[in-house]
């Protein structure tokens, strides 16, 4: 479990001439264990907030900790080994690499920690059971529903044991019922594995999933609400 | 896909062309070898105007010459001869020639001279000399026609003999030779014992062409002859003569198959050049095509240098596969080729003397590593400037977030 800080971080952007704001100073405190939802419309910077808590890109300015560690000063290398540590990431399209089987796309983060692959293999099939996809975990991504494909990628984020997991607009690309199936699945899994879940979303119906929401409007956070356990 | 089946292509043609290339040069410098032998044994001076006849220089006891190289080398095939410039008529006809003569020996310690063996099939009429106590004279068809002799007829030679005197032998024609590549279209052959009537030479011979031969009695490959060449070479010159390897007989040839290995060395960097930034293209768009994919493997676990290697090796193994396709295919071309022959057209042979009838490809191993050494790794170092543009660029921009 995995606790996230970010202080006053600021992001913008050059456009051409032009800098575009795309976070004024967002500050929130993510506890461990939580699932946390970071609610708004397009272009409030929620995708730039997940990116500065993924370790994909740097602050202009301010402070972003894990477990009580700024990330922002950290080196590229140093980076990586964090995010391939800890940090899970679910995306919007899934991001699976068409020419790999479920299973291979799911067992790619051990390969890169150097799993060795008896260990690999008992891994991705614990995971694959754990998302309920075993079954297709020969077929390649394009063989795949939409709802599997992000079970894959789920498994995937999940597989390395991270503390945190972020989902940017998981359900985006799912119908209601999917979407709600993922949740559903993200929720059991927070439950069983105890690892935090931050998503990104505008979409209203995900929210009774949250134990707790951040509300973003251009790079600013509104509100915040906490709920008790979120929706069952 | 594309840079493999671009590898593929241009590894076999370079491999297919290669082989050609190497067999060309052999048959040439082979077929150079048999006219002339490995190493040409003459009096001091002789080589360098032999064109011109030189009668004032000449091995004065050829036999003992003989002796001394098959001592060095029970494998050498020595076989005297006589060059003369002499005119040529039909008994006492008016009409008259200047031909190249030659006085030769076509056998010897029971092995053919090579420069003849294919002479029984180019003969237009009659027959070529047989044996070592044949005799009679074999002229080339143009001269026949010039002085109008065929098969049969009495031939007077007239030349003027090593004292200065003017000599007339009379040799039946034995045979007319088709004009060809590998002497003058003015040309006559005969045997030893009348061309040394004809010079005044009892025992003596203008030049002796030494063949380092294998059990089989075959002229071994320049390379694999070289050490008995160096005996000989060293044996003849204890007697005062002078030897003169095939390479320095003609300058030209060893000109020609220099340009020629330069002139495909200059083709080869081209086809690599033009080759490198076909794949460097090719890999681009590969990765331009997969950046996403590639930006998510940065983003869930892999470092920068992981995904480097990961592309390169791909794309080694990817020309590696296609490479080693390519000079298995060139190596079954080459075969079948190699077998039948791939016959020039007959104006090149016009046009050059020297060129062959036909062309069989040769299968140089080294070379045909050498195709595949390249054809693996110069894309993988073709591709390491469009990897390095993936690199450059940051997880988000790979993953196509625009803010």
């Amino acid at each position: 479990m995995s606790s996230v800080s970010v202080r006053d971080v600021r992001k913008s952007y050059r456009l051409g001439k032009l800098s575009v704001p795309a976070l004024n100073g967002v500050d929130l405190f993510v506890e461990a264990g939580k699932i946390v939802g970071i609610v708004g419309p397009s272009g409030s910077g929620k995708t730039t907030l997940l990116n500065m808590i993924g370790c994909i890109d740097r602050p202009d300015d301010g402070i972003v900790e894990i477990d009580g560690i700024n990330v922002v000063p950290l080196r590229d290398r140093e980076l990586t080994e964090l995010r391939r540590s800890s940090i899970g990431f679910v995306f919007q399209s899934f991001n699976l690499i068409p020419v790999l089987s479920a299973r291979e796309n799911v067992e790619l983060p051990l390969i890169a920690l150097g799993v060795p692959g008896r260990e690999r293999k008992a891994r991705v099939d614990r995971m694959l059971e754990l998302v309920d996809i075993a079954e297709f975990a020969a077929h390649k991504p394009d063989e795949l529903s939409g709802g599997q494909r992000q079970q894959v990628a789920v498994a995937r984020a999940l597989v390395i044991g991270p503390k945190i997991v972020l989902a940017d607009e998981p359900t985006a690309n799912l119908d209601g019922e999917t979407g709600r199936r993922i949740l559903s699945l993200m929720q059991r899994l927070n439950r069983e594995i105890r690892t935090t879940f931050i998503l990104a979303t505008h979409d209203p119906r995900i929210l009774p999933f949250m134990d707790s929401r951040i509300y973003l409007e251009d790079g600013i956070v509104t509100r915040v609400e906490t709920l008790d356990g979120g929706a069952g | 896909m594309q840079s493999g089946l671009a590898v593929f292509a241009g590894v076999f043609i370079v491999a297919l062309a290669d082989a050609f290339i190497a067999g060309f040069s052999a048959r040439v410098v082979n077929d150079f070898i048999a006219e002339g032998g490995h190493l040409l044994v003459s009096a001091p001076g002789y080589a360098a105007r032999r064109e011109a006849f030189p009668s004032d220089r000449y091995i004065p006891d050829s036999a003992s010459v003989e002796r001394e190289l098959r001592a060095v080398d029970p494998f050498l095939l020595v076989f005297p001869a006589i060059r003369a410039a002499v005119v040529v008529s039909r008994g006492s006809s008016e009409e008259t020639a200047t031909v190249a003569c030659r006085g030769i020996v076509p056998w010897s310690a029971g092995s053919m001279n090579p420069a003849y063996e294919s002479m029984p099939d180019r003969m237009q009429s009659g027959r070529f000399l047989e044996g070592a106590g044949d005799s009679g004279m074999v002229l080339t068809s143009g001269a026949a026609k010039r002085i109008g002799a065929s098969s049969g007829d009495r031939i007077i030679f007239l030349c003027e003999d090593r004292y200065g005197s003017f000599n007339a032998v009379e040799l039946p024609l034995i045979g007319i030779l088709r004009d060809g590549a590998s002497f003058s279209a003015d040309s006559c052959f005969i045997d030893m014992r009348n061309a040394r009537r004809l010079v005044g030479l009892e025992d003596g011979a203008d030049e002796i062409a030494v063949y380092a031969a294998d059990r089989d009695r075959m002229p071994l490959s320049p390379r694999a002859a070289e050490p008995a060449l160096k005996a000989a070479a060293e044996a003849v010159a204890g007697l005062g003569l002078e030897s003169t390897r095939w390479d320095e007989l003609s300058s030209s040839l060893s000109r020609m198959l220099d340009f020629l290995d330069i002139f495909m060395f200059v083709i080869y960097a081209m086809f690599a050049v033009v080759a490198a930034v076909g794949i460097t293209n090719s890999v681009l768009l590969s990765v331009q095509d997969r950046v996403r994919d590639l930006g998510t493997l940065r983003a869930i676990a892999f470092t920068k240098r992981q995904v480097s290697v990961m592309l390169l090796f791909e794309t080694f193994l990817v020309s590696a596969a296609s490479s080693a396709l390519a000079v298995l295919a060139a190596f079954a071309v080459s075969g079948r080729f190699a077998a039948d022959g791939f016959a020039l057209p007959a104006s090149t042979q016009a046009l050059l003397s020297w060129m062959p009838a036909e062309v069989r490809p040769l299968v140089v191993p080294s070379r045909f590593a050498l195709a595949f050494a390249a054809g693996s790794i110069l894309p993988a170092l073709a591709a390491a400037w469009p990897v390095s543009t993936v690199n450059r660029m940051s997880i988000r921009e790979a993953l196509g977030f625009s803010s």
